[in-house]
């Protein structure tokens, strides 16, 4: 057996290894609600389903191969510049806007910390979504 | 940028899949490239034109293509 794809292989396994982990919080630490059951079954699932066709991708010679001609086109290259650097504007602009709204409230947290950690998870939020809303622009644009 | 892809390919009897395949890009590239929301690069347009058997220029219309640029370059 042999590995053509090391970055996929890695990516399967960390997603496995997730869904694993998930799988024995939930067994470990149940939450009660049939919300929360959907929840977990449904990452469990995707975890383990996305993790396994990442791993076996890795293993299969043809299957890197195409992924790796998908990755060289040049239209998805473009698309992935286009669309990183209007991400990163978004960001950059959402990022100042709240902390001038922060800075004119005055609603600054105390604790510097939690600010920190909010900060970050909120630019996380605020990069996520955005780099997802442009790339279908540049999708359907080219 | 209008090109001649679509007419060619029509005219050697390939899917935009088999041209794809050729050419080392997706389908998906083909698809813009004839619709004309996409330009290719200059390999990939040589490329094309050795399927086709014929020349860059002729494939995307580079003369008539310059002239439309032109023109909106003058009503910038």
């Amino acid at each position: 057996m042999k590995i053509y794809n090391f970055k996929g292989l890695a990516t399967g396994l960390g997603l496995i290894a997730m869904g694993v982990v998930l799988t024995v919080l939930a067994v470990i630490k149940p939450q009660p609600g049939a919300a929360n059951l959907i929840q977990n079954i449904v990452l469990i699932g995707l975890s383990l389903v996305l993790g396994g066709a990442a791993v076996a991708r890795s293993l299969s010679k043809s299957a890197t191969h195409n992924q790796r001609l998908a990755e060289r086109d040049e239209r998805q290259v473009l698309i992935r510049l286009r669309a990183n650097t209007l991400t990163l504007e978004i960001v950059v602009g959402v990022a100042a806007v709240v902390a001038l709204g922060l800075a004119v409230i005055d609603r600054g947290h105390d604790d510097l910390i939690m600010g920190i950690i909010t900060g970050s998870l909120l630019t996380l939020g605020v990069a996520f979504w955005a780099w997802v809303g442009a790339t279908a622009h540049f999708n359907r644009k080219f | 940028m209008q090109t001649r892809v679509k007419e060619f390919r029509k005219a050697a009897g390939l899917t935009q899949q088999q041209l794809a395949d050729q050419v080392h890009v997706s389908a998906r590239t083909i698809i813009s490239i004839e619709k004309a929301q996409y330009s290719p690069s200059l390999m990939l347009a040589y490329r094309l034109a050795q399927v086709f058997g014929t020349d860059v220029e002729t494939l995307c219309c580079l003369a008539a293509n310059k002239e439309l640029e032109d023109k909106e370059i003058e009503n910038l």
